[in-house]
């Protein structure tokens, strides 16, 4: 190779890092800015829900109330427990954003960001690291109730994992493969099969995100706020970004697996794809307001003893399909 | 990164069992000790003092044990103790200001202390030093989710020391707001029942319902919540024109509105799982810790002072009781549910027969003559001015008058020496009898299961402590 060649290369090189750089702080300020959303969207369909008005004042309609709510976040003092070294207490949220965040690197947008061809297993694995974030969170602050949050978490994430990648691999069986965006651009045939499949994958999508019947680990009426119970400021704005950011993500997967545009990159197939995210994202929202909260024994009931084996029958039942 | 964790545990713990060295802690007492001010609150000069006292756990320190040396870190047999776990005053679910202490075995609780008696306001106490008609709004702030009730209860008290009886369509105005009194406690219990469980949305839809009910009070008596409404010799204000109109249009939708929330709660899995078999109460045990109310008849003891010993106009209206059969949460929600409904049967019998006539009692001796006549007789204006200085005498004697609470059995013990103010009068308040239960109620349960049943208690801490 000459030195024009090797000179090439290096461009190239530089090229792609600073592209890989680029692309993730877009994808970082992206996704908070839906987050931002989300969380009004939130609010706006709560108070739909339960006859009441939701936020209305910051700016139009109450658009930017969680711009503002974020502001005054990080804005906040900043306390620490006197028993525990900064860093530690600081280490928690840290791990938990990271998680959510780095989630976003398989996001199968057209522009430009890294295409994984193991985006399903790196998903895999960063949601099974993530519980972490939730158990140092819940552990090292020292107060009782975020203990019992992250004994929760950790026996929600145990059970709820394997159920969760039974679905998972289940729906990807007829991909053929680990690439997400393939998943995105796949004609996945839409039959009775295909709805169960995304029934129980709805169900621990929102066990996986803790969300409403299973928001077991931060039950506002038995644990206060369960993990987070001791954060304000920014550690809590961490750990609520992070919580957003994952349910944004499962609602994402779920277009993949289940609402195909059919169109891989062009603008278009873009834009009906995220028509499906913000429609399966408000489903979330409309569970929350209409369901109980479920018991932990009995979740856990459900996943081992009705789920998991149904799940693995679709599984089988799908393998048997695809061949 | 399980061992990262570990290992992180480990240092932080160093930290904090650096803290319970007694040497050090005693030299945190001595400079409390320093401090002059009768509340020390830790400030910052504190904390700073104790950073320069302890290490950092994160940094190396030169002097201290290497890990492999540090009895700490040598792993022996340790005793396995319960977590205590304080929850409330300032816990979401603790109705006010319910303080536990609650012993728990993982999640399962093995022993539930209430501790009571952060409202005390030595309500009986004072009462005692109030005249008769002075006394009154004190039961308006005892249970603050059923007011009108708590007064009724008070006013036939006095009425049956005095030895008066109330014109009739008092006794159906009581009883109609004392229905609508009904509803406005299970809208409540039930919503913030719902709220423990984890169902947000109930609670909203029955607190609309509840402003239309306050607006009621406040169109009867000029105020939402303390109404001061019911008065011993019969109500305070007849009721204004047109409102027996809203009152009906009210009871004609609140049906439906009932009915939403039983399709949200009363079919679904997970209230189910959540409320059957959770809190049961037999009948044996409700009886021995002296249970009333709702709590009675979902054990199945059909026990309802409105019909055991009818006050008031309840034995010229027709209802029904229902009763429970297994005693759980789930029983008690629906009766709760089933009682708004003959709630409103009540109501709509009283707009019915509401007769005309006066609304108190005609012995200026004991009630305020009306506005207009004071204008031109002497005698009612003497009336007034020795009703509101003085107050009126109470023949000596005793009474324990009770009514069907919403809660339970609310009763008033009432002692008179014949003078103007109360000599004792001892509150009998559901709630106390209910929170007592607490204990043997949510043993072997799960925490998430405390909060179901302190939400089917239906406790309010203005009557508890008093």
């Amino acid at each position: 190779m000459n030195f024009e060649g090797q000179q090439i290369l290096w461009v190239q090189t530089l090229w792609g890092v600073l592209h890989l750089l680029i692309s993730s702080v877009v994808v970082m300020l992206l996704m908070m800015i839906s987050v931002a959303f989300f969380i009004v969207i939130e609010r706006k369909g709560l108070g739909m829900v339960q006859l009441r008005q939701g936020p209305n004042k910051v700016s139009v309609k109450g658009i930017l109330q969680a711009v503002a709510d974020g502001v005054k976040l990080f804005k906040k003092e900043v306390s620490f427990p006197v028993c525990l070294s900064h860093f530690t207490f600081a280490l928690g949220p840290v791990i938990c954003f990271f998680c959510a965040y780095s989630l976003y690197l398989v996001f199968p947008n057209s522009f430009g960001s890294n295409r994984f061809e193991l985006g399903v297993l790196f998903f895999l694995c960063i949601s099974s690291f993530s519980v972490y974030g939730v158990f140092l969170v819940g552990w090292l602050c020292d107060s009782r109730y975020a203990f019992l949050g992250a004994m929760r978490a950790i026996a929600q994430s145990i059970s709820y994992e394997v159920f969760l990648s039974t679905v998972l691999f289940t729906s990807f069986l007829f991909v053929g493969s680990y690439d997400v965006f393939q998943g995105r651009s796949n004609e996945f045939f839409t039959s009775v099969f295909s709805l169960g499949l995304l029934m129980l994958w709805f169900i621990a999508a929102l066990a996986e995100t803790n969300r409403a019947p299973f928001d077991f680990v931060e039950g506002e009426s038995e644990l206060v706020a369960g993990y987070m119970v001791e954060y304000g400021g920014g550690g809590f704005a961490l750990l609520a970004l992070a919580e957003y950011s994952n349910i944004m993500f499962m609602s994402m997967m779920t277009g993949v697996m289940f609402f195909n545009s059919g169109m891989s990159s062009f603008l278009f197939g873009d834009i009906i794809f995220s028509v499906w995210v913000v429609f399966i994202s408000y489903l979330f929202v409309l569970v929350r307001g209409t369901m109980p909260r479920y018991r932990y024994d009995l979740l856990m009931d459900l996943c081992w003893k009705i789920l998991l084996p149904l799940s693995l029958g679709m599984f089988v039942l799908g393998a048997v399909i695809c061949c | 990164m399980a061992s990262i964790g570990c290992l992180l545990r480990k240092v932080s713990s160093t930290g904090v069992n650096l803290l319970r060295n007694p040497i050090t802690s005693r030299a945190v007492l001595t400079s409390i000790g320093q401090c002059h001010a009768s509340h020390w609150t830790p400030d910052k000069k504190f904390f700073d003092q104790r950073k320069e006292k302890f290490d950092d756990p994160n940094e190396i320190n030169p002097n201290s044990i290497t890990p492999s040396e540090n009895p700490l870190l040598i792993s022996e047999e340790k005793e396995i103790q319960n977590i205590t776990l304080n929850f409330g005053p300032q816990h979401p679910a603790a109705h006010g200001v319910l303080r536990l202490v609650l012993t728990l075995d993982g999640e399962y609780v093995v022993r539930c202390d209430p501790h009571i008696g952060l409202l005390h306001r030595a309500t009986e106490k004072l009462i005692e030093y109030k005249t008769y008609t002075q006394a009154l709004p004190y039961f308006d702030r005892l249970d603050y989710v059923s007011m009108m009730c708590n007064e009724q209860c008070y006013s036939l008290a006095v009425e049956k020391l005095l030895n008066i009886q109330v014109p009739l369509r008092a006794q159906y105005i009581r009883v109609m707001f004392a229905e609508l009194t009904r509803i406005l406690n299970h809208c409540m219990g039930i919503g913030t029942h719902a709220l423990d469980v984890g169902a947000m949305t109930p609670f909203f839809w029955l607190f609309e319902e509840r402003e239309k009910i306050m607006e009621f009070y406040e169109r009867a008596s000029g105020a939402r919540m303390h109404a001061a409404y019911v008065r011993p010799g019969g109500v305070a204000l007849d009721i204004p024109l047109g409102l027996m109109d809203d009152i009906y249009q009210f009871i004609e939708q609140f049906g439906q509105r009932i009915d939403e929330v039983d399709d949200v709660l009363s079919a679904n899995r997970i209230w189910q799982h959540r409320t059957i078999d959770v809190g049961v109460v037999s009948a044996e045990d409700a009886l021995l810790y002296g249970f009333s109310g709702v709590m009675l008849r979902g054990s199945g003891i059909k026990w309802d002072l409105r019909k055991q010993q009818p006050y008031d106009a309840y034995d010229k209206v027709e209802f029904d009781v229902p009763i429970g059969t297994k005693g759980d949460c789930y029983d008690r929600y629906l009766i709760r549910m089933a009682e708004m409904r003959q709630s409103l049967r009540i109501i709509h019998q009283c707009l019915n027969q509401m007769p005309a006539g006066e609304i108190k009692t005609d012995d200026n001796k004991v009630c305020p003559p009306k506005r207009a006549e004071m204008k031109n007789s002497m005698e009612a204006l003497i009336h007034h001015f020795k009703l509101f200085s003085e107050g009126y005498n109470v023949p000596p004697g005793s009474t324990y008058t009770a009514i069907e609470h919403p809660k339970g059995e609310f009763g008033v013990y009432l002692v008179s020496d014949g003078s103007t103010r109360p000599y004792r009068l001892k509150i009998k308040a559901p709630g106390f009898a209910h929170l007592a239960g607490l204990d043997f109620l949510s043993k072997t349960h799960m925490l998430a299961d405390v909060v179901a049943i302190i939400g089917t208690l239906d406790v309010v801490f203005g009557e508890v402590d008093r």
